[in-house]
């Protein structure tokens, strides 16, 4: 069974899914006085659709419109009056005793396209696919002619109705204006079947005729030509990739070609354009036997889909430069460019081992003769480029959020997946949530945690001091340390979680983000030396060090006294070895895991060894960053149980630990505690 | 009198018929006993104030005899006997006219309407009937459950009840006068009355009485 409004879909991986499906109303509800409500049919992006039945015996569906209310009312008023037997009837627009909107439109009891195309993954028969698509041809044609754009055509909107295909959902259509194709600020469709200049708020006929590429491709060989694991991969390759047509057979391949061209001026201008080079008819298809043939090649006896070969997913080559230059900055993918070059350029030295080593040797020694001046310089570089990045990351996802994250979150706010997955597929899945998280939810979040690190630095520090004053006088130099105790980690924490909330929607690449916390490290340092000098604490306390072979760099140090450079220069390489995102990831194993506590600290002594700092300050300072950082940051549990199914099971038949799957990918992930 | 005589007088004993409403999945009417009339639209299958939808257990939105014939359930097999062999006819004549139904076969009507019989599950002595498009069942149903004690709900093709939505299968259960679900491996029932919504795993459902006396 199904609906008019079925299923919004972001069915990345093209696995049935069930979803749950609260619906407002009970059987036997009566919210417009001449229609009983017999059960839920489906809730979609607007609101819930009910099968119910007039007092006459008429079935109807009706759709309760709960959200974009204005949108979707415009959108059906102007389809009021069509009438094409390829497209779902509306009836009427009827409000209840509470003012709510209702569409009354025609009951459509077949199964939706996306239905059959789950039953049948290596696509259809070709008699099949020909039903099919001179069915949505002809009923998007007639939407076309009437000067309207349906802009959300995707398999779960087209229906067979006892054998009648019908396209339902029109109701997010809108007029073509010659002056106003653009500016609609509604994120609408389904990623698979967006065409690129979406994007760009671009709603013209083209889109429409994009949709019919991808489904034409659908029907044939079961798979969408452009498949990812993550909406934004998906997106990148409407925009960039070309599709893998070489399975499939003429016209279908040039048609669909067509059809997916980037640019929508090189799209086929109508519909009928399309079916004629099909050789099918967009009149009315009223039969349940295949359309009226043009073309003169024999379509076969027996029904064998024709693209079997195809049922395997087929990857598309996406350009690798253009998919990363979207998402990557530029100054970090400059210095990875230039690494890669440098690597290369090594690789291909004609020279000894022994010569290459002398080289790096000569190299190094240079390096290390000009850090007086090359720190400081990274330094200020530091200071520049942290605000630059912090800016730049938040502006981007600003801008990406109306467009297709948001429309993800709708898209998938009522699926669940109906398998447990794999840690990796759950990582993803959760990962593709945190993309979509609004940036206000981000800052709310991030705000959350701030708090948080506050508290618990201060809460380890009254321990710090409970253990280290219990003995020996308390007055304002025994107290001292402990204050710079609470200003560095707390100013630390902070940095790190900021920057952890803006990584989080991807794993990322380990340099760009090593090189911004050496930037940090080095303003966290420039701190530290400052505090010091303002509570007078003695630079040299602590300052002997285990492996005691080398000498200490004047430029860093004053004697054995460490200057503000040298206390930025050990933050920056404290900070730089260490992957200070994995703490602060809410993807991450534990909350609190006592193993990277103490690698913190190891690191710290190793630092220490080379570029020595007061101590055990320093120690006490970076433990005490890494755990409030752990107790601090959200954290997603992998093992926590919602308590309405939203996790389907934790163990599979075989007895393997399998990972629990949240129910709806819009539900705020399950936090343990209380760190929203 | 014959049974069928007494059928056909209105005096056989009303068969016990709900109708279960699943959201997502679609609308059932599940009918007990072990023998249900097929047939065509009766004359008061929508008048105001009928009881039941036809005068038939079985109604088809089609160009059927009013009544076309009779499945019969004989331990876990169906047969179908044809109209006019059962009513006057010698036990000899239905015995020939009778005929063995099996999954998923085509229950021979003369008319434009095909209905399909399936026996999904060998373990549940239910069986489905199911119209090929473009034809409705009377009633607003999508499926009709010729029901025995038990029915199978869940997301596999073995059961009467085919509901995607369901992540595992279900047993309803006709026990003491009403309707009971169990879940596969666990011991809790959940109970089904009349007209009130009932979930299993996330789906709802509402099970109303068509015509079964003590249910509560």
């Amino acid at each position: 069974m199904t609906a008019l409004l079925d299923k919004l879909e972001c069915n990345l991986a093209h696995h049935p899914f069930s979803k749950p499906m609260n619906f407002t109303y009970p059987t036997g509800s009566t919210p417009l006085a001449r229609y009983t409500i017999r059960r839920g049919i489906g809730i979609g992006g607007f609101g819930e659709v009910y099968f119910a039945v007039s007092e006459a015996g008429k079935e109807v569906a009706l759709k309760r419109i709960q959200r974009n209310l204005e949108v979707e009312l415009r959108g059906v008023g102007h389809c009021l009056n069509l009438k094409h037997p390829n497209l779902v009837s509306l009836y009427d627009i009827c409000r209840d005793d509470n003012d709510q909107a209702w569409v009354v439109m025609e009951y459509v009891a077949g199964q939706n396209l996306r239905e059959v195309l789950d039953l049948s993954p290596d696509g259809l028969a070709e008699s099949e696919v020909q039903r099919w698509f001179a069915g949505i041809a002809a009923g998007v044609d007639h939407l076309h002619g009437a000067g309207l754009v349906h802009r959300d055509l995707k398999p779960g909107n087209v229906f067979d109705d006892l054998g009648m295909i019908k396209v339902g959902d029109y109701g997010l259509s809108k007029f073509i204006s010659a002056s106003h194709r653009g500016g609609h600020t509604e994120s609408v469709g389904t990623f698979h079947y967006m065409a690129p200049e979406i994007g760009r708020g671009e709603y013209g006929r083209e889109i429409d005729i994009y949709a019919l590429g991808i489904m034409l491709y659908e029907l044939l060989t079961g798979t969408v030509p452009f498949d990812g694991e993550s909406c934004q991969e998906i997106i990148v390759k409407h925009m960039t990739a070309i599709p893998e047509l070489d399975g499939v057979a003429q016209p279908y391949r040039s048609v669909i070609a067509k059809c997916l061209e980037k640019d929508p001026t090189d799209r086929f201008h109508s519909v009928s354009e399309m079916t004629e080079k099909l050789g099918l008819a967009t009149s009315p298809v009223h039969t349940l036997a295949p359309p009226n043939l043009r073309s003169t090649r024999a379509s076969s006896a027996m029904p064998v889909p024709i693209m079997a070969s195809l049922a395997a997913p087929v990857s598309q080559p996406v350009s690798p430069a253009v998919a990363s230059n979207a998402i990557e900055e530029p100054f970090a993918r400059a210095v990875c460019s230039s690494v890669s070059d440098f690597k290369c350029w090594w690789r291909s030295l004609d020279r000894s081992p022994g010569a290459k080593m002398f080289l790096l040797c000569a190299g190094l020694f240079v390096l290390l003769v000009n850090t007086h001046w090359l720190l400081p310089l990274l330094s200020v570089v530091g200071i520049f480029y942290v605000p630059y990045y912090i800016v730049r990351q938040m502006v981007l996802h600003v801008s990406q959020q109306p467009t297709y994250a948001q429309a993800q979150r709708i898209a998938t706010t009522s699926h669940v997946t109906s398998r447990a997955m794999t840690r990796s597929e759950w990582r993803n899945a959760i990962r593709n949530e945190l993309k979509a998280k609004h940036s206000l939810h981000r800052a709310a979040e991030l705000s959350t945690s701030w708090i948080t690190a506050s508290f618990s630095t201060l809460v380890l520090a009254i321990c710090a001091g409970i253990i280290g004053l219990r003995s020996g006088e308390v007055d304002s130099l025994a107290i001292a340390p402990y204050g710079w105790l609470v200003v560095i980690v707390m100013i630390a924490s902070m940095s790190i979680l900021g920057l952890g909330k803006l990584w989080e929607p991807d794993e990322g690449e380990g340099l760009p983000r090593r090189l911004v916390l050496a930037g940090v490290g080095g303003g966290v340092g420039l701190i530290a030396y400052s505090m010091n000098q303002f509570l007078m604490l003695p630079l040299d306390a602590g300052i002997a060090r285990g492996i005691d072979a080398t000498t200490l760099p004047q430029s860093l140090y004053k004697g054995d006294i460490p200057r503000a450079s040298a206390m930025m220069a050990h933050f920056a390489v404290l900070f730089a070895i260490l992957r200070w995102w994995k703490p602060v990831d809410p993807l991450r194993r534990t909350r609190l895991s006592p193993w990277s506590v103490a690698v913190a600290v190891v690191a710290e002594w190793a630092v220490h060894q080379v570029l020595p700092i007061p101590q055990p300050l320093g120690m006490l300072a970076v433990g005490g960053i890494a755990i409030a950082v752990q107790l601090s940051a959200p954290w997603i549990n992998p093992r926590l149980k919602p308590a309405h199914n939203g996790v389907i099971t934790s163990t599979d038949h075989s007895g393997t630990s399998r990972i629990p799957v949240l129910a709806s990918t819009s539900h705020q992930p399950q936090r343990a505690g209380g760190v929203s | 009198m014959t049974e069928n005589q007494e059928h056909s007088m209105g005096h056989r004993p009303p068969t016990p018929r709900w109708r279960l409403w699943v959201d997502g999945c679609g609308g059932f009417l599940i009918i007990g006993g072990d023998k249900w009339t097929v047939g065509g639209p009766g004359a008061s299958h929508n008048g105001p104030g009928a009881k039941r939808d036809s005068a038939t257990d079985v109604s088809v939105q089609a160009d059927w005899p009013r009544e076309a014939g009779t499945i019969r359930r004989n331990s876990d097999v169906f047969f179908w006997t044809p109209l006019g062999t059962d009513a006057e006819s010698h036990a000899e004549e239905q015995s020939a006219s009778r005929m063995l139904l099996t999954n998923n076969q085509t229950v021979p009507i003369a008319g434009s309407a095909s209905m399909v019989f399936s026996k999904p599950s060998p373990l549940s002595h239910s069986a489905v009937l199911s119209l090929k498009p473009p034809h409705r069942f009377l009633g607003h149903v999508d499926k009709v459950i010729l029901a025995e004690n038990t029915i199978l709900v869940g997301p596999t093709p073995d059961c009467a009840i085919r509901c995607l939505e369901l992540d595992q299968k279900w047993t309803l259960v006709w026990s003491q006068n009403r309707w009971m679900a169990k879940r596969r491996e666990s011991s809790e029932w959940i109970e089904f009355s009349n007209g009130n919504r009932t979930e299993l795993d996330s789906v709802a459902m509402t099970l109303e009485v068509a015509c079964a006396p003590d249910f509560p």
